[in-house]
Parts: C-alpha cells; structure tokens; sequence
C-alpha cells in the first residue's frame, strides 16, 4: 500500500510541475499571439522561410518516441527497449535540428547583424525569428534534460513514468509550436 | 508487439498532423490560426490521455492536468485583457492620446 501512494505522488507532483511547465510556454504563446495580431504579414513572411521538412519530420519522430515511451511504461518488460527507441528519436530530432540551425543561419535568418529580412517590414519580421530561435532553444534545453532523464531510468534509477510524463509534455510542446512556426501564413491566404 | 490502442492512437496522431499540414495550404484567411491550434489540442489531448496515461491517472493528477489548462486560460485571458485596453501597443498614436 505505502509503495503504491509513492508511485501515486510522483506522478502528482509530475503532473503539477507540467502544469507550472504550461504556464511557462503559454507566456511564450501569448507573445506570439500579440505580434501575430499586430504584424500577420511579417508573421506570415516568417512562417514561409522556415523549413516544412525538417519541422514535419521532427513531429513525426518526436510523436514516435512519445509512442515508444508510452509502451516503456505501460509494460514493464520491454521498459530498457522502449526507453532506448525514446532516447534515440529524441537524438534524431535534436541532430535534424541542428541541421536546420545550420541552414537557418546560412540562409540569413538569425536575428542578428547579418539578418536578411524580405518585406519592407523587417522589423516585424525579425520578431518572427526572435520568437522561432528563442522557442525552438527553449524546447530543445528541454529535450537535452529529457535525454538525461531517460539515461538516468535506464541505470534503473527514479522513476520511469515520471520520466515519461516528461518527454510527452515535451512532445505536446513542439506539437503546438510546429503550426505556429511552419504552417500559419505559409498558404496563399 | 506494441499494443493496438497505443498504434492506433499513434495513426490518429500522424493523420491530425496530416491533416494540420494540408489544411495549411487551403485559402482560410484569418481562420488559419484557430483552425491549425484545434488540430493540436486535438494531438496533445491524444498525447495526454493516452500516452500519458491520463485516463488511468490519480484523481489529484488529473486535478492538477485541468488546473494548469485553467492556470494558462486566466494567463491568456488577463493578459489578452490587458493588451487589448492600453495604448501602449499603439506607440505611434501615443503622443495623439497625450495630446487629447
């Protein structure tokens, strides 16, 4: 009976830092909602420059791994197996990001000295990349702990369903990022 | 094996993500933004009560789960409040309203 409540308050106290974890990033959604509604087409012009594939391939590998983490928890025995697939698409997706930094910074998108803007509002737009590379590190610090995380349950240490809660939030996050940094504004109108 | 609830939850996922994409393409004017946010709370509550095992979570849990929905609700609406009624987001007409 005492090890069941143990489990039960490490997946409350999980599921309450998620919900301080909500608050964190709603901040980060509500600013992309102001400069949304005070600049939709440099907003929009932003959204064009990003890169569809590598966005939509790392949703894929990330909601994968949520997938794989899911089956970790749900059967114990396969748990070391589970965690290893989680661990390796969330490597996958960080490496895929790494190359997409790569091509953003070529191609003149930090918001830096050498930003190369394409609309006359390039003030605006340069907020677009402000909000791309600062949500997009934020996620990814996420997903460097989250690696951690999954390395330190497969020494069979803390919790594993903490650990899954974790990287699935972590999923959730890039699943509500995603529209907002490649989809919206990237159609005719 | 992996378990058939948790692939077909995994389908549903790849298919909403399908359909975000597609739907990006189509001519929704201002509607673009709700539209492509519905396809992701419809994902992350796939992600949440299934993957995450909200279903089958302590009561407290799931407590806890709504209570940070409400949390960033009040944060987007107080803050929406506050945006929407200062004129502080219209710096150019500021020295008008000082004027006045």
């Amino acid at each position: 009976m005492a090890e069941r409540y143990e489990a039960d308050t490490d997946v409350i106290g999980m599921w309450l830092f998620l919900a301080s974890e909500v608050l964190f990033f709603g901040a980060l959604f509500f600013v992309y909602l102001v400069y949304q509604h005070l600049y939709p087409q440099a907003m929009a012009a932003g959204a064009r420059r990003t890169d569809l594939a590598f966005g939509t391939i790392n949703a894929t590998l990330l909601l994968t791994s949520s997938l794989a983490m899911s089956v970790g928890i749900g059967w114990p025995d396969r748990l070391r197996q589970a965690f290893l697939a989680a661990g390796g698409l969330g490597a996958a997706f960080l490496a895929v990001k790494t190359l997409e930094y790569g091509q953003d910074f070529r191609e003149g998108l930090f918001p830096g000295v050498h930003f190369a803007a394409l609309t006359p509002e390039a003030g605006a737009e340069r907020l677009f990349f402000i909000f791309y590379f600062t949500a997009t590190a934020i996620h990814a610090a996420h997903m460097l702990i989250g690696l951690g995380l999954i390395a330190y349950a497969l020494k069979g240490k803390g919790s594993p369903m903490v650990v899954a809660l974790y990287w699935s939030f972590v999923d959730i996050v890039w699943i509500c990022l995603y529209p907002l940094l490649y989809l919206v504004g990237r159609g005719a109108g | 094996m992996i378990p058939r609830s948790l692939l077909i939850g995994w389908v549903g996922l790849l298919v909403l993500l399908g359909a975000q994409i597609g739907l990006a393409f189509l001519p929704l004017g201002r509607a673009h933004l709700p539209v492509a946010l519905g396809v992701s709370v419809a994902m992350a509550t796939i992600i949440a009560w299934l993957f995450m095992e909200l279903a089958k979570a302590p009561r407290l849990a799931r407590i806890f789960a709504y209570g940070g929905l409400f949390w960033v609700l009040a944060l987007f609406a107080l803050g929406g409040a506050d945006y929407a009624t200062r004129a502080w987001n219209r710096a150019a007409e500021i020295p008008v309203l000082i004027r006045r």
